[in-house]
């Protein structure tokens, strides 16, 4: 059976304004994923994520997300809701929204369900087993209603 | 020009859409550029991060110097510690490392010239030129024909190198002695699957005709207009807009070119550039319609206006220091840039694809040349017109691995011990050298030199502006407000582009040249 769901851990474990992602890329290493999934530590690879979106249909994304409620909160967005803070800007810190705005122009095939999961900067890691607990969940509810 | 602007005034240009981050200033003198300043704004220290390291730790950290030109880094690094191991590597070894750097090259090239460069020509201040509309319908942000269809495009080129070397970017597939896997032969034909898929999609959209069609040229604008094809495409709707806006007119520099030389020729191949080659792309030092071998020997750094513990004169990179000396609140002691001044004997030479079809002696650009100076026009219809020439080779080369698939990949090294080596190469942006030294097994003394920073250098001890520099002196801004002018000259030179997925901050301002 091919991959149907991944789980795309994004940022910089060096930065630690940026590490969500690779944090709960660690956890979630260590556990047993639901079928048919892929766990990729996507790092900050830009447009060059662009095939990660394709030939599956479920893309979990986390990532540092600052701003958006409470410290140690776990926070949780559409891909509308990302791409919609893109404000026309693709320049070298265009980031995330930039990629969520463009993705439907240039996939190749269906866009996927994409999930945005994540916590703000320098959140206890409590919050990031419950961050990873939450992708394992998506992925195994996601698992269950696939055909 | 608004009214009531002084004669004489000086601006900011924040240059966004370039990979670390630039701050370029002008002093703007009856609407024309009188002097600039280049200012790289980031301190990066990969060079101290290696010393004390293990040699081979440089193939796993220095590509991470670069998410687009990340295989010239291994291909550089590598070449570093196969000159310390004073080792030759074997023939595939040598097309497989050229073929995934040519691959990346491929890739941004184009990603370069539409998302990066022809993006101006749809600023709202050209709303008055006849081919406006057309260049908002291909080049909008976000939504332009082309955008779109080079984002999809050039997203497949890079697969060459996940097939040949496990992953992309950041690779470390190539190890002193040669590459760690040989590629299987349906590697190979998926690789030349995508590189026939990407050739056609360029000579169809790119070009306007086929490769060889090029190698004809005589006169650019005459050649654009031969055909529908070729004056649709993206090179005749460049060339047309260039020529309006006086692009071929803007932007020359020092007139001095510098090519390290890149993509070494495996000793027995049919390919054949130029006569005792040694490389795919010859090296050489460029100026005034005369060309000279290259002597590595003529290159230093100055530090005179970086934010460097200072010495006198410059400094070979063998002997060079990286000692960061951050400025301090209210000094103004003439440095202005995180960036050193590389220079070749006394001179501020320019590297890039225009560097490499001047030194290979391509006619068309020797007369361009020849005939203006150098300029923002030729800069960019070099990188343009630059997978002509690689993209046959490169299905060459894949046909000779087809051809002998159990020829070795990798030639066992003696233990890196001690010694010094040199990996000089040409990147997509230009020349590119990491010089190593080790001791005891460790890296003791790491320096590199990136083309932006022989492009984008501020001054040097003797006042000599950068390349970017000087290409600004001259150029006319219309408007401070919108120097568009300043940023086809500088954007021409390929100061990198967006590579990073940053964190999502919600209420993030743009910041828009």
């Amino acid at each position: 059976m091919g991959c149907r769901a991944r789980i795309l851990c994004l940022g910089n474990r060096l930065w630690s304004v940026d590490d969500i992602g690779p944090r709960v890329f660690d956890v979630l290493s260590n556990l047993e994923l639901p079928s048919a999934t892929e766990l990729i530590d996507g790092g900050v690879r830009g447009l060059d994520l662009l095939y990660r979106f394709e030939g599956v249909w479920l893309v979990v994304i986390v990532d540092t997300l600052n701003g958006f409620g409470d410290h140690g909160a776990v926070i949780e967005l559409t891909r509308a809701e990302v791409a919609n803070l893109c404000h026309g800007r693709f320049d070298h810190v265009a980031g995330l929204p930039y990629l969520m705005h463009i993705l439907p122009q240039v996939c190749d095939g269906p866009v996927p369900v994409i999930r945005i999961i994540g916590a703000a900067s320098g959140s206890k890691a409590a919050v990031i087993e419950a961050i990873a607990t939450r992708c394992v969940d998506y992925c195994s509810q996601f698992a269950a209603l696939a055909p | 020009m608004a009214k009531n602007r002084p004669t004489r005034y000086q601006c900011h240009i924040p240059l966004n859409r370039v990979e670390g981050d630039l701050e370029i200033r002008v002093v703007v003198e009856d609407g024309v550029i009188v002097d600039a300043w280049s200012s790289g704004t980031m301190f990066r220290g990969f060079e101290s991060l290696l010393v004390g390291r293990s040699a081979m730790d440089s193939l796993v950290i220095t590509p991470r110097i670069c998410g687009i030109c990340s295989t010239s880094h291994l291909m550089a690094a590598a070449m570093a510690l196969d000159a310390v191991a004073r080792i030759t590597i074997p023939d595939n070894a040598v097309r497989l490392r050229n073929l995934a750097l040519m691959a990346e090259n491929l890739q941004s090239d184009l990603r370069q010239s539409i998302l990066m460069y022809m993006v101006d020509f749809a600023h709202a201040c050209y709303a008055d030129r006849p081919w406006f509309e057309e260049a908002v319908r291909r080049y909008a942000p976000m939504r332009g024909s082309s955008v779109i269809e080079v984002i999809r495009e050039t997203k497949k080129i890079p697969e060459i190198i996940a097939i040949l070397g496990g992953q992309w970017p950041h690779t470390s597939f190539m190890v002193p002695g040669g590459v760690v896997l040989p590629a299987r032969a349906a590697e190979l034909r998926l690789c030349r699957f995508i590189l026939d898929g990407y050739r056609r999609w360029y000579e169809r959209r790119i070009l306007g005709d086929v490769l060889e069609s090029w190698h004809a040229v005589t006169d650019v604008r005459e050649w654009v207009e031969q055909s529908v094809s070729r004056r649709e495409s993206e090179l005749g709707f460049f060339v047309r807009i260039a020529l309006d806006l006086g692009l071929d007119r803007i932007g020359g520099a020092h007139g001095a070119f510098l090519s390290y030389g890149s993509l070494p020729l495996p000793r027995r191949t049919g390919i054949h550039p130029q006569e005792d080659a040694a490389q795919l792309v010859p090296s050489g030092f460029f100026r005034k319609g005369n060309l000279e071998p290259l002597d590595p020997e003529r290159i230093t750094e100055h530090v005179a206006c970086s934010w460097f513990k200072e010495y006198k004169g410059g400094l070979h990179p063998y002997k060079g220091r990286t000692q960061p000396q951050p400025p301090q609140p209210g000094e103004n002691d003439g440095r202005y840039s995180w960036a050193k001044a590389p220079r070749y004997g006394p001179f501020a030479p320019e590297t890039g694809p225009l560097a490499e079809a001047l030194i290979s002696d391509q006619p068309i650009f020797r007369k361009l040349v020849g005939k203006t100076g150098g300029s923002a026009f030729v800069r960019q219809l070099a990188r343009l017109v630059r997978p002509v020439f690689m993209i046959p080779v490169m299905d060459a080369w894949l046909i000779e691995l087809e051809h002998n698939p159990e020829g070795a990949v990798y030639q066992q090294p003696e233990a890196l011990h001690a010694g010094k080596g040199s990996g000089m190469i040409q990147a997509a942006r230009g020349a590119l050298g990491h010089w190593v030294r080790l001791k005891n097994g460790l890296i003791d003394h790491y320096q590199i030199i990136t083309p932006t920073a022989w492009n984008g250098s501020p001054r040097d001890g003797n006042g000599l502006r950068g390349p970017w520099e000087e290409a600004l002196i001259g150029v006319p801004v219309r408007d401070p407000a919108h120097p568009v002018e300043a940023g086809h000259v500088i954007r021409s030179f390929d100061p990198c582009l967006v590579c990073t997925v940053h964190a999502v901050t919600a209420g993030t301002q743009p910041r828009l040249a």
